[in-house]
Formats: structure tokens, C-alpha cells, sequence
């Protein structure tokens, strides 16, 4: 592939996305999508519960009898992010107002049974079964790393599986609340990947379309906006292709970034003076995972390599059309590509993490490994180099479909009539098919 | 400088679409590129530009194959658009960006244009803009002494179909090309607009610039072209120097406008009437002999003769002939 193939995609690039910001309809789409961002926390909070002050209990109580010491309990729980707490050992007066626990040994080893205020006590009783593992391990001979290793390796199966585990949202009643047990043993990993599965794909699918939606419209308005002519003796076709999909990437992109910052702030702000109880069980599950620069790496690498094969895909599709009407047959393909990356990804995860051969395939296999590599690769289902050769592999791809657009895309975007199928694309790419 | 277009040729399926086509410039002027409708002309430049890939033959300029790096290109195509929801100002600095020109420079040859098209209240709109003294009248012109309100950016749809073709000239001549190809530049334009963009075409061929000018309208064409290629249903019909062209076929138009019904005369002389309208008279004669026979016998029966005037053909009457040769019952 020539270099100058794509020669002034950067001046394509920065007046496309100039003029998607520029845009007032797009402007307004941004704002109300971060405001929706905003809206997240207290929405949130009056559907799932929680009230004045906040939530991380300033004082934890322990009554401890499971035998083993709690002198690093404190240390551990303000490391883990639950701020300037303080353990006490034994029960309050009135433990159904504090966030209470209580240590035993049950039949099938040690229990964290919550004793307290079940919404304020939550994370304390999650972190303290993790402290409990990690002494428990320190005892069998690990060393203090293998330990920590271990522990944050548990603690991600625990924060993941805390949608499925939270507690009730409700106020508590005079009688305090049904005491719940944070099972030390891991149980709810399995359902807690999945859970990150679904919400993962449904963002990306999200992006995806936006993103999709992008592509194809511009390269059809262009086309009949009868510009196509003028720009193709001024920048190559390839460039003209590439320097949308990037815009398009990049403002999908900064849309999901309003969501996402719109609901960060918001959680931080009214988390100043809200109870965030409530919210906090029922998102602690994403908000705390153990999301290393490893992970977010993976997570964008592989996102971002999906999004320009579904870019370059929507802009070869949508030079097809003739007509702006055109352009919803269009999607059709990404869209399918979309749903079924989605569909196997979720249904793949549902029964257990994929682990092996399946793990391996879905990492590697381009569009597959866009929705389940990140998730795999945090589950410790496949490793780096695994993830690396998804990459490799939907590279290829990206070099692939780039080529295959150098080679069509000016007659693609000059061509009038019927709107053409990608299978047709594809001949008229390897000269089986001729076309006006 | 020189291009040589030798031996294009392009088929879409079993249809062949130009077939064949040479032509060269090896001097700056104007080339016309003449035809019927779906003749090939546009298809021709698309290939001659590397939008629209060849099936044979070549285009050289300067001895090495044409290509937007080789050569400063301005192109006005056929089929013209702009950005209908985009403010012009950043297109044109886009499209003149595109083409290598910074953006200072592209500014400075916008506000030229501007000004000799006549578009400036559209790309300026501040410099326009009515403004408003204290008691908040409004006031025309640059604002003097009132309150400016700021204008918005003028989008392309807001224009009406001339101006926003004079936008779109502009981004043909906004890199400063060495070579210029206008695909039906004055289609679609009012009197006062054509004479705009003709002045700015004559302007640049006084500059020495090469262009290469396709139109339906053979009037501008032959005011502007030194040579010509006819095409006809994908091929060339009929090429050459204009003049070379109109001399061999010699002086056989003879305009006759009379006092008094010339008819019989005429038609006892054997010339052909092309048209006749109140005793004005188009003819076509053998040569001079025949016209010559013509007058006197004319002003031997006292017909007083207003207008005799024996000329070679026009443009429009060659390209007529030639394509109504190719297709008799369609002309």
C-alpha cells in the first residue's frame, strides 16, 4: 500500500471533525448527552434509594470471632478507597444504624455477616473478606505479594459480581435489615463477568452506531452534495475515506466521553452531599473494578482498531449509495457485523469465562475480539500476547478493507445508480464486475 | 509545458464509453472539448485528471504522467456542489488547503476573487451588515457609526444557483493552476454572471495558462478556443486548429437579407436554404462562384439586397453538421 494512497487524510480529518463540532444539531446532541451524564446520580439515587450524608461509613464495628487478627483491617479498608474510616471492634448500641459486621466461622469456613445498615455496611463487609483471604493466605505461607496477586485478582471477581450481589436499596426499618453474608469463598465471578460483558458491548455498540451512523452519512452527503469531483483532484480517495472515519471515530468518541464524564461528575458532586448508598451498590461493581493501565490499554487498543474497521466498512458501503434515503440499507451490513460480535460475545460469557481454545478464538477473530478481548483479557482468560494477535489480526483488516477502498472508492463515490450491495463492492475490488 | 492526452480509452462492461482519444497542447490556450450529451467529454476529463481509472492510453504533462502532484490542477466540474450546511469561508480555505495553498495565502486570493466575482457580501457578510445607530436605526453600508451586529457565516444554501457557482469557479482558480479544465463553466448563468466569468476566464489565458474547456455553449467556445476535439458517441468526430478547421471547409454561409422576395432567385441559383424568415435568408453555397452568381443576378432584377455577407461556418454550425452526419434523423 502507497503512502500517498492516503496522502491529506489529516486535512480531511481536521475539517470534518471542524465542521461535526461545528455543527449545531451536533453541538446540542453532545450537551444533552452529557447533561444525561449528569442527570445519572440523582436519577439513580431516587430509583435505586439513599438519602442525606454520605455513604462511606466514618466508623466500621467488628465483632470478631472468627479468631483470626484484625490489626491491618483499618489500613486495608483506607487503601481500598472507603476514606478515613476507623475499625471498632464490637457491636454499637444500635447497629442497625452503622455499618456493622459481624466475623465467623461458619460450616463452610470463615463468613462476613453484615450486622448493620446494610447499604453502609456493603463494601465494608466485600473489602473485609478480601482482608480476611489475604491473611488467610499470609498464614498458608504465600508472601505478602503472592498475597496481594491473589486478593486483587479475588477482589475484581467481587467488584464485578456486585451488581448481582448488592444489597436492598430500601431505607431500613426500626428493625434493622436482613443480615447478608459476603461469602469469602468466590461465587459470584462468573456472573459478575458477565455482567461486565453486557455492559461493555452495549457501550461499544453504542459508540459503534454512532459512530457508523457518522461515516455513512457524510460520505453520502458529500456524494450528493456534488462535491466529489472537486475533491478527488484535490486528495486521494483513500485519504478522503480515512480522514472521515477518523472524525468520525474521534466524535463518537467524545460522545461517549460527555456520557461517561457527565455521570463521573455527577457522581462526584452530588456524592459531596448525597447518599450515595444506593447508586454506589448498584454501579460498585464497574466503578471499582481493578482497571489497571494494562486493562484500559487493551480496552481502547482494541476498541479503537474494532471502530475503524466498522468505519472504513460504513464509508465503502455508503459510496455505494446514490441517495440519502439510500444510506439506511447501508448500515445494514455494519449493523449485522455489530449485533452478531455482540450476540456471541454475551452468549459466550453467559454459561462461564470462555477459557482456552474459545477464549483464544473470540480474542483473535476480528470484530469478535473488539466486544470480548477486554473482557477476557481482565478475567485472565487469555493474556497479552493473545489480545496482541487480536490486534495483529484486525490490523490486517483495517490494511485490507483500506486497500480494497484505494482500489474502489473513486468509482464507488462517483457511481450513480442502484445502491450497491457489498458483495458487488467486492467484485468491482477484484475486477470481476464492472460498473458505471 | 505540454500535455499530451494519447490514446484514452474506457469501457464499462461490453460498452465502450471513449474510445481512442489524443489530442495535444503544446502551447498555453484553450482546448475545447465539444460533444453531445453522454459523447464521453466528462468521462474523458475524470480520466485525464486519475479520478476515473483508464482502460488504455495515457496523459502526459510535461513528458511525465499527469497527476495532481505533477501538476497544479484547478478543476470546475459538470457536476458542481458545496457543503450545503457549511459555512463557504471554511470551504474554500479547505478546498485551496487541499491543494497545498497555506491558509493565509488562500484568504488573500479568496478576498481577489471575491471581489472580481462579485461574491463578497456572502463571504464577508460582516463587512455588509446593516448596523444600528443609538436610537437603533438601521443603517446600510460598513457600519459606520452604529452598532455592528455581528453576522453569521454564510452557508452554501443559503446562496442562490449562480452565486454559489461563482463560489464554486472560484475553488478552481484558488491554488493559482498552471493547468485549468472547466466542464460547462457558463451553463446555468445569467448574462451579467457569464460576462463575470468570462472576464476572469480571458484573464487567465492572458496569464499564459493552459486550460481545457468542455461546453454545450459554442458561442464562448470558439471567443476562447484555439483547437478542438468533436466528440460523438465515444469518439472524436472531428479535431483540429479551429481556424484550419473553418477554412477547409471555405466560405459557404452566406447571410442574405432583402428588400423584396428573393426566393426564386435563389432557388434558380441552387443554393439551399437553411432558414428564411422575411426575406433574410440563410444559405448554404458551393463556394464564392455561386454567391457571386447569386448577388448579381440579384441586382440584375432590381432586388434591393440589405445585408450580403459569405462566411465560413461557425463553430455551431460545424459541431451541427459533423453530428448530424454521425446521426441523420437526430439532429
Amino acid at each position: 500500500m502507497k503512502f500517498e494512497t492516503f496522502s491529506g487524510t489529516g486535512k480531511v480529518f481536521r475539517f470534518t471533525l471542524a465542521q461535526l463540532l461545528k455543527s449545531k444539531a451536533n453541538i446540542r446532541a453532545l450537551v444533552i448527552v452529557l447533561l444525561m451524564g449528569l442527570c445519572s446520580t440523582p436519577l439513580l439515587s431516587l430509583i435505586r434509594g439513599g438519602g442525606s450524608g454520605k455513604s462511606e461509613p466514618s466508623a466500621v464495628y467488628v465483632d470478631n470471632q472468627s479468631g483470626l487478627s484484625l490489626e491491618g483491617l483499618e489500613a486495608y479498608l483506607k487503601d481500598a478507597g472507603l476514606g478515613d474510616v476507623t475499625v471498632k471492634i464490637g457491636l454499637p448500641e444500635k447497629p442497625e444504624k452503622e455499618a456493622a459486621l459481624r466475623l465467623a466461622k461458619g460450616q463452610n469456613g470463615l463468613s462476613v455477616e453484615i450486622a448493620g445498615d446494610a447499604s453502609r455496611s456493603y463494601w465494608a463487609a466485600e473489602l473485609t473478606a478480601a482482608y480476611l483471604r489475604r491473611e488467610l493466605l499470609l498464614n498458608a505461607g504465600f508472601t505478602p505479594e503472592q498475597a496481594d496477586q491473589l486478593t486483587a485478582a479475588e477482589s475484581n471477581m467481587i467488584y464485578a459480581s456486585e451488581l448481582d450481589k448488592a444489597p436492598a436499596p430500601a431505607e431500613p426499618g426500626p428493625e434493622g435489615t436482613e443480615p447478608e453474608e459476603a461469602d469469602v469463598s468466590n461465587e459470584g465471578g462468573l456472573s459478575g463477568a458477565y455482567t461486565v460483558q453486557l455492559g461493555f458491548s452495549v457501550l461499544l455498540i453504542m459508540i459503534s452506531m454512532i459512530s457508523v451512523n457518522f461515516v455513512i452519512r457524510s460520505v453520502v452527503e458529500e456524494k450528493t452534495s456534488k462535491l466529489v469531483d472537486l475533491l478527488l483532484v484535490s486528495v486521494k480517495p483513500g485519504a478522503l475515506l480515512l480522514g472521515k472515519v477518523l472524525a468520525s471515530l474521534i466524535y463518537s468518541l467524545l460522545y461517549f466521553t460527555c456520557l461517561l464524564g457527565g455521570a463521573l461528575l455527577s457522581r462526584t458532586i452530588f456524592g459531596l452531599f448525597m447518599d450515595m448508598s444506593g447508586v454506589d451498590s448498584y454501579l460498585g461493581g464497574i466503578l471499582k473494578l481493578n482497571l489497571s493501565p494494562r486493562v484500559l490499554l487493551v480496552l481502547i487498543v482494541t476498541s479503537v482498531i474494532g471502530l475503524l474497521v466498522f468505519g472504513i466498512l460504513s464509508g465503502l458501503s455508503g459510496a455505494g449509495c446514490s441517495s440519502v434515503e439510500e444510506s439506511g440499507g447501508a448500515m445494514s451490513l455494519c449493523l449485522f457485523l455489530i449485533m452478531g460480535g455482540y450476540m456471541v460475545s454475551i452468549m459466550t460469557m453467559a454459561v462461564r469465562v470462555p477459557e482456552g481454545g474459545l477464549a483464544k478464538t473470540l480474542s483473535i477473530v476480528p470484530v469478535l475480539s473488539m466486544f470480548a478481548a477486554p473482557t477476557l483479557y481482565m478475567y485472565g482468560s487469555v493474556g497479552i500476547a493473545t489480545v496482541a494477535l487480536g490486534w495483529l489480526a484486525h490490523l490486517a483488516l483495517v490494511v485490507l478493507l483500506l486497500l480494497l477502498a484505494a482500489k474502489v472508492y473513486s468509482s464507488l463515490i462517483i457511481y450513480k445508480g442502484k445502491r450497491l450491495s457489498f458483495g458487488r463492492i467486492l467484485r468491482l475490488a477484484i475486477g470481476k464486475e464492472a460498473g458505471k | 509545458m505540454s500535455l499530451i492526452v494519447s490514446h484514452l480509452h474506457k469501457k464499462y462492461g461490453n460498452k465502450v464509453v471513449v474510445e481512442d482519444l489524443s489530442f495535444s497542447m503544446d502551447r498555453p490556450g484553450v482546448y475545447a472539448l465539444l460533444g453531445t450529451n453522454g459523447a464521453g467529454k466528462t468521462t474523458s476529463i475524470r480520466m485525464m485528471l486519475g479520478m476515473l481509472a483508464k482502460d488504455g492510453g495515457e496523459v502526459l504533462w510535461n513528458g511525465a504522467p499527469l497527476t495532481t502532484d505533477s501538476c497544479n490542477i484547478g478543476y470546475l466540474a459538470e457536476e458542481r456542489g458545496l457543503y450545503p450546511k457549511y459555512a463557504l469561508m471554511d470551504q474554500l480555505i479547505y478546498f485551496a488547503g487541499l491543494r497545498g495553498v497555506p491558509k493565509e495565502e488562500a484568504k488573500v486570493r479568496i478576498k481577489s476573487l471575491a471581489k472580481r466575482l462579485e461574491v463578497e457580501e456572502y463571504l464577508y457578510p460582516n463587512m455588509f451588515a446593516p448596523s444600528q445607530n443609538m436610537l437603533g436605526q438601521k443603517k446600510g453600508g460598513f457600519g459606520v457609526g452604529g452598532r455592528v451586529k455581528k453576522e453569521k457565516p454564510k452557508l452554501a444554501e443559503q446562496l442562490s444557483k449562480g452565486n454559489q457557482q461563482k463560489i464554486q469557479f472560484m475553488t478552481a482558480l484558488l491554488s493559482d493552476p498552471e493547468l485549468i479544465v472547466l466542464d460547462e463553466p457558463l451553463s446555468g448563468l445569467d448574462p451579467v454572471n457569464t460576462d463575470l466569468i468570462r472576464d476572469v476566464i480571458r484573464d487567465e489565458i492572458a496569464k499564459g495558462k493552459y486550460l481545457i474547456m468542455s461546453s454545450h455553449q459554442m458561442a464562448t467556445v470558439e471567443e476562447f478556443c484555439t483547437d478542438i476535439t468533436i466528440l460523438d458517441r465515444s469518439h472524436a468526430v472531428l479535431q483540429g486548429n479551429l481556424n484550419d478547421i473553418k477554412k477547409s471547409y471555405g466560405r459557404v454561409h452566406l447571410h442574405l437579407k432583402c428588400e423584396a422576395d428573393a426566393m426564386p432567385y435563389i432557388e434558380a441559383a441552387g443554393a439551399a436554404v437553411i432558414s428564411e424568415k422575411e426575406n433574410e435568408y440563410e444559405l448554404k453555397v458551393s463556394g464564392e462562384e455561386q454567391a457571386g452568381g447569386l448577388l448579381k443576378t440579384l441586382i440584375d432584377a432590381g432586388i434591393p439586397i440589405i445585408t450580403y455577407d459569405l462566411r465560413e461556418p461557425s463553430l455551431h454550425e460545424i459541431f451541427v453538421e459533423k453530428v448530424g452526419e454521425e446521426h441523420p434523423h437526430e439532429v
